[in-house]
């Protein structure tokens, strides 16, 4: 279905190749899932196996790309298509723009092909449910959640239904039972249709489940490819710097420890795939809250009976109630779509309350300009590019500070620690259109990080980061806390909330469902909660409770309650 | 048989909006041909009325105002220009340091800027009013390619579509410490650095916009299949043409100067 021989392939203006000789086929029915660190050439191979380049992105391409048996060369950009469906990373680039509702959104491609309409509609219809979208249909798709926009992108791509499908990180914003479904949805069109699929992912545990091979690419080559299970488990993973499914980290951690036979009995892939389905509608739930303790200083945030709508009508937010703690480090989680990016927005006044009000230490943001709560919130937003304007990667992170009133040194030292904290000092004078998604992610939160703001709020900071990029997040956070800032993650990571964060806010629906110590929501004995949001506990969590072990949401608690 | 979903086949309320696009496109091409092509104060001032009643009539006029913001540079610079430099000119009124204002160069001045906003009237009143898909659909229905059917699209939601990146770009700017609220020098202000990022990312937009749309087969070749049926009738079809014959009458009698109106 997809065949690459000897493929090269360099950006135009660019001085180096991306991709420096790749081999790799692709057969009808099969899932071969790609991993690497960022800047890997990941996003590139995308491209150049769907056949856009050099047709529709440039460059220069050496080598034989063949989709279907024929070489993409000679193939235009409408037969590409028909033959491979491709998803960009970043779904808000996927758009037409000129579609009214998502419903026409997705009609786009099958009505390009001259489908009759019968046909168009059923396939929209599919892609529809197969996502579990239908209540989206009439919305506009400009105006979604970050992780609503990506599940019309992925469904708009289902619905040409090509004979092979090429996904660059297609769960990046997803929630977890968007996930599932995605991977359900997946492996149905792989074996019943045989649908060849090639699929980009950091999750490697979601490879573990559908790929059937997984390759390795390091810079610009595959240095490894085999079985699923085996490349998954192997230490080349760790030497390219990509973070291994949780099942084998799981097992590591408790081997480490030399504990390994008390997991003896234990199929972890059966507990890691087990998880049921979300029980009730949140709407059903119960409402549950447990006050984490007060911290004995000042209040940094409180929502008083909150309600938001967007201009559209759309209820985004209802009856919100919550306070953080100077200092507290708090993870927001909850499906797609929950209110999750709209409850911090008002934060730093971006969005503005409906009903009820909002106090950012202690004092109504009512009246007070964004640029005023700018001094107090740093705001990285969910989409990098929504943030970034500027033409240089240092302009970029100088804006805030030097609209904050600093200048000379302290600014230069500011500019610097930023982009420090998150790996990109030596990128300082780079175009940030030309850096990889995953980089313009780093950029976004350097840029906030500069303005040294009491709050910082990350809103999915691990979207698309490699091990290299977790680990430096996680060491962020902890740092900031051990400042003594607020820091307030979104977050569909469950392991970096875990290993993150002291206190959770599950969303649901618009409302705070449950708002708690973290050791207590991933412990709650069936996890009414997460269940209920469709949310899934950290596979730690999970194997603890399986081994009657009490709270273990990490993988170090874990081991340290074996070895208690 | 699986049927397009009811929200789908949504009836347009009043009579305006409830048009065959085509019809629409006729309208505002005439209104403002006639702004532009039929001299004095009559072609301008009636298209301007016309298209504010039509506003009015199809309940957007609240929304113009952006329209009408992006076309105050050029109505600015009309206004200034000409009272003060219109060429020829020699009737004083009065003057400001060197630049004197002439009572012909006011009158052209108001006269060029009714025109201008006339023209964004009517570009606001037909995209307020048609949805970009059914214009495209009801023009390729006519038999207009594929091509061209993408440029048309691509330019009409370029003004949605910079206006809302304007806005993520002000927010991203405000949410790091520019103040764009309050008074109008902050407002003013904020423009500033909101120009370059504006052109430099409408560029990156326009290449990725080809992609999304190559990768969706948008370049296939054959009639897209319409997902709904816009109404028209022959009424109609008579009324573009009579519409657009008139308007070429109208202007070709006011260039031969055979139409002497006000
Ligand atoms: N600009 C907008 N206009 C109208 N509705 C919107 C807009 N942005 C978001 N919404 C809607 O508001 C609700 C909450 O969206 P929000 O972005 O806060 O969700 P989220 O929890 O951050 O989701 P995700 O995990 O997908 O990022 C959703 O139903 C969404 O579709
Ligand atoms: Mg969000």
């Amino acid at each position: 279905m997809l065949q690459l021989r000897e493929v090269r392939y360099r950006y135009a203006g660019g001085n180096r190749d991306i991709l420096a000789g790749i081999d790799l086929d692709v057969e009808a029915g099969q899932v071969l899932g790609i991993v690497g660190p960022n800047d890997a050439g990941k996003s590139t191979l995308c491209l150049v196996a769907a056949g856009l380049a050099p047709a529709t992105i440039g460059g220069r391409l050496d080598g034989s790309v063949r989709l279907g048996g024929a070489e993409t060369r000679d193939l235009r950009p409408y037969e590409a298509a028909q033959r491979c469906g491709v998803l960009l990373q970043r779904p808000e680039l996927q758009l037409t723009g000129t579609a009214e509702t998502v419903f026409e959104e997705i009609a786009f491609g099958p009505r390009n092909l001259a489908l009759d309409l019968p046909t168009v509609v059923e396939r929209v219809e599919w892609a529809l449910a197969a996502l579990n979208i239908e209540d989206l249909a009439p919305r506009d798709p400009k105006h979604l959640s970050g992780g609503q926009a990506q599940l019309v992108a992925l469904a708009s791509v289902l619905a040409l239904r090509p004979p092979l499908l090429v996904l660059d990180e297609p769960t990046g914003q997803l929630d977890p039972a968007g996930t599932r479904l995605l991977a359900d949805a997946l492996l149905s069109l792989a074996s019943n249709r045989g649908t060849a699929i090639l699929i980009v992912e950091q999750r490697t545990g979601l490879l573990a489940r559908l790929a059937d091979e997984v390759a390795v690419l390091d810079g610009g080559r595959i240095v490894a490819r085999g079985p699923a299970a085996a490349v998954l488990s192997s230490p080349v993973l760790d030497e390219v710097g990509v973070e291994p499914p949780p099942v084998v980290r799981v097992r590591r951690a408790v081997e480490a420890a030399g504990l390994g036979h008390r997991l003896g009995g234990l199929d972890l892939d059966a507990i890691d795939r087990s998880w049921p389905p979300g029980t009730a509608d949140a709407t059903d739930i119960v409402l549950r809250r447990e006050r984490a303790p007060d911290t004995a200083t000042g209040e940094a945030a409180r929502w008083e009976a909150v309600d938001f709508a967007y201009p559209d009508g759309t209820r985004a937010l209802s009856g919100v109630d919550l306070g953080l703690g100077e200092g507290a480090v708090v993870g927001i989680v909850g499906q797609n779509g929950a209110g999750k990016s709209t409850l911090v927005r008002h934060l730093n006044g971006l969005l503005r309350p409906t009903i009820g009000q909002v106090l950012v230490r202690g004092r109504s943001v009512e009246g007070r300009h964004v640029a005023e709560l700018a001094r107090e919130v740093g705001l990285a937003f969910q989409d990098p590019d929504r943030q970034i304007f500027a033409g240089r990667v240092a302009s970029e992170v100088e804006f805030g500070p030097r609209m904050l009133g600093r200048s000379g040194q302290p600014l230069a030292d500011a500019v610097r620690m930023a982009l420090a904290a998150v790996g990109l000092e030596d990128l300082a004078e780079a175009v940030p259109f030309d850096l990889g998604y995953a980089k313009r992610k780093l950029l976004g939160i350097a840029s906030i990080l500069a303005m040294e703001t009491p709050i910082v709020v990350l809103d999915e900071p691990t979207t698309g980061q490699d091990a290299v990029g977790l680990a430096r997040l996680r060491g962020l956070v902890a740092a900031l806390a051990a400042d003594g800032r607020t820091v307030i993650t979104i977050s569909h990571d469950m392991r970096f909330v875990a290993e993150t964060t002291e206190r959770v806010v599950v969303m649901g629906d618009g409302r705070v469902l449950a708002d708690a110590m973290t050791t207590d929501v991933f412990a709650e004995p069936g996890w009414p909660i997460l269940r209920s949001t469709f949310l899934e506990p950290p596979l730690p969590a999970r194997v603890g409770t399986r081994l009657g072990l009490g709270s273990t949401p990490t993988e170090a608690a874990l081991v340290a309650a074996l070895l208690a | 048989m699986p049927e397009v979903p009811d929200f789908l086949r949504r009836q347009p309320t009043g009579f305006y909006r409830s048009l065959n696009p085509a019809t629409k496109l006729v309208i505002a091409v005439a209104t403002a041909a006639i702004a532009f092509g039929v001299g004095g104060w009559t072609g301008p001032l009636s298209m301007l009325l016309l298209a504010g009643l039509t506003a009015a009539g199809a309940a957007i006029t609240r929304r113009l105002l952006p329209y009408l913001l992006a076309a105050s540079p050029l109505v600015a610079s009309i206004l200034l220009v000409n009272t003060f430099l219109y060429p020829g000119a020699s009737d004083p009124l009065f003057a400001i340091g060197p630049f004197t204002a002439t009572a012909t160069g006011l009158t052209a001045a108001f006269q060029a800027s009714l025109r201008v906003t006339a023209f964004a009237l009517s570009v606001a009143v037909f995209s307020l009013t048609t949805p970009t898909d059914d214009l495209l659909s009801d023009l390729e229905r006519r038999g207009l390619g594929r091509r061209a059917i993408f440029v048309i699209g691509a330019a009409i939601s370029t003004v949605p579509r910079l206006l809302s990146r304007a806005k993520e770009i002000v927010d991203a700017q405000r949410a790091r410490g520019l103040d764009t609220e309050g008074s109008l020098r902050n407002r003013v202000r904020g423009l500033v650095p909101l120009a370059g990022p504006l052109v430099a990312s409408t560029l990156v937009e326009v290449e990725d916009r080809t992609i999304a749309l190559e990768a969706r087969a948008f370049s296939a070749p054959g009639r897209r299949t319409p997902l709904r049926t816009l109404p028209d009738s022959n009424v109609q079809r008579a009324a573009r043409w009579a519409i657009a014959l008139t308007t070429v009458a109208l202007i070709a009698l006011s260039i031969a100067g055979a139409l002497r109106l006000p």
